[in-house]
């Protein structure tokens, strides 16, 4: 008995082979008797299983699926709609970098508050700085982890388009982590003596944690997960060498990247333009994109 | 009762995540290029879709006129329960319309009707049945309950065979051969690798023999 025609005999019996494999079957059927007690016995499953259990009623088209097919929400139900897809990502959220990196933060704040006391203030900015970002994007490079994510059957067969998806958990563990980073600043102004105000201060990691981040979801859909991540912790861990580098002794460069360290409003504009851009483009092309299409593997 | 958590969303540790994270380049390059011979080109119900993705309610009322019957057999297969199903077929119909339009015509509208029916059925199980048993029996591929559990030869009846196979492969057997999907198809439904197909298909064919062996 030819063992790929085998497999073959459930689709040659429900007629759903093509032309080909269909006449390979047909062919070997005649000069194999095995094959064909084979069949017999797929045949008998296949009356059995297709057998109608009497007549099947089926109801109407209910008058509520009516209702909604043009129902326009209201905004207040398209934002309540929005805010529990955003929310209904926890789960998956949960299961990432985000508790480990909401720990780091909560400790490089505790952290900023003692040793702002009793050292320079430049440093002051320092540890959200070095954090912050960078746990910002090592999550969002997990957003969407193609072979293994639980939503793949999701994405497959619901409403919920994948660029939706994917920037529900980006809204949500950005805000968290934004959120933590906020609290790190407050108490770092609270109790460090800063020498910027607090908005001032927040606009030092939010800019690089934005830009970063953007930098990583594209990264991530175009490449890899993996290789985003890789690329945002040296590029980071890089920038940070050279920023302590140059905070601690003589710099690494000629040109200097205090600046980063100091609070401006046109930097962190710019910074929050272009990830904006970045995410904007993004999600026009995940749009156009099958959920399918964007696996590295389905790409080759 | 069913096995709807099957290869689903949840299923860490499930021999069908597994295999679904194994074979992903056979899935992508298998299951896709197999559904795509059977796609949109040759597919009647494709004008439906276009219709409905221009948000024409005849079309949609068509489409319903069309498969209801088939969808309505699935989902109560999958749920055990004729009204729950009612309710979830009318909540595929609402899916149907919402995503019409990202409907690429990758598989056949058939094959794309019982996708989003059987994760709207997944939802309901876990929504309705599930918390109130709190019972999961359904967390392995091919788990089987204690009912299913039936010794050898204790079936004399091909029929009465087929509701003591694990879930997975009635579930299986029933997209082959009531409503003849193809194997890429059934893949595509499943959310499984073809051969994951085809070893349900012939662990199922086992089953029935050994169940049934006594009676012969």
């Amino acid at each position: 008995m030819n063992q790929h025609v085998d497999e073959l005999l459930p689709f040659y019996i429900n007629q759903a082979l093509n032309q080909d494999d269909r006449a390979r079957v047909h062919s070997h059927l005649t000069a194999c008797a095995p094959c064909r007690a084979e069949l017999e016995g797929w045949e008998s499953i296949a009356r059995a299983t297709a057998a109608e259990p009497g007549d099947w009623p089926v109801p109407e088209l209910s008058p509520l699926v009516y209702a909604s097919l043009s129902h326009r929400p209201s905004v207040r139900q398209a934002v309540a709609s929005a805010a529990h897809l955003i929310w209904s990502q926890r789960v998956f959220i949960a299961n990432t970098w985000l508790l480990p990196s909401l720990g780091s933060l909560i400790g490089s704040a505790a952290l900023v508050a003692l040793i702002s006391r009793s050292l320079a203030e430049n440093w002051v900015n320092v540890p959200l700085f070095a954090v912050v970002p960078i746990a910002a994007a090592l999550t969002t490079a997990l957003l969407y982890t193609f072979e293994d994510d639980p939503s793949g059957e999701l994405i497959a067969a619901a409403p919920t388009s994948l660029a939706t998806l994917i920037f529900a958990r980006l809204c949500l563990a950005l805000g968290a982590i934004g959120l933590m980073g906020f609290v790190g600043s407050l108490l770092a102004a609270l109790l460090g003596q800063a020498p910027h105000s607090l908005f001032e201060m927040v606009g030092i990691w939010l800019g690089p944690m934005l830009l970063l981040s953007a930098l990583t979801t594209v990264t991530s859909l175009c490449v890899h997960p993996r290789f985003a991540a890789g690329a945002a912790l040296g590029l980071w861990g890089g920038l940070l060498i050279l920023l302590l580098a140059e905070q601690t002794g003589p710099p690494l460069l000629r040109v200097s990247l205090l600046w980063l360290l100091q609070p401006g409003w046109t930097l962190f504009a710019g910074q929050a333009l272009v990830a904006g851009l970045l995410w904007l483009g993004t999600w026009l092309w995940l749009s156009g994109h099958p959920a399918a299409s964007l696996h590295p593997e389905g790409r080759s | 009762m069913p096995s709807l958590a099957a290869g689903n969303s949840g299923g860490e540790g499930t021999e069908a995540h597994a295999l679904v994270t194994n074979s992903m380049r056979n899935y992508i390059t298998g299951v896709l290029d197999i559904a795509q011979n059977h796609a949109a080109d040759a597919d009647p119900d494709l004008r439906l879709m276009q219709r409905i993705a221009a948000q024409d309610q005849a079309a949609l009322q068509a489409l319903y006129d069309k498969h209801a019957s088939g969808l309505l057999h699935y989902l109560s297969g999958r749920l055990g329960d004729d009204r729950l199903a009612e309710d979830v077929l009318q909540e595929t119909m609402l899916a149907i319309w919402q995503s019409a339009r990202r409907f690429r015509g990758q598989c056949q509208v058939r094959t794309w009707l019982l996708t989003i029916a059987r994760r709207r059925a997944i939802n309901a199980y876990h929504r309705q049945i599930a918390p109130a048993s709190r019972n999961e029996p359904f967390d392995g591929d091919e788990q089987q309950t204690a009912e299913q559990q039936s010794a050898p030869g204790r079936y004399l009846d091909l029929n009465a065979a087929l509701l003591a196979l694990p879930e997975a492969q009635r579930e299986t057997l029933e997209l082959v051969f009531y409503h003849g999907l193809s194997l890429g198809e059934t893949a595509w439904v499943l959310h499984v690798a073809p051969g994951t197909v085809k070893s349900r298909l012939h662990r199922a064919k086992a089953r029935l023999r050994e169940l049934m062996d006594a009676g012969e």
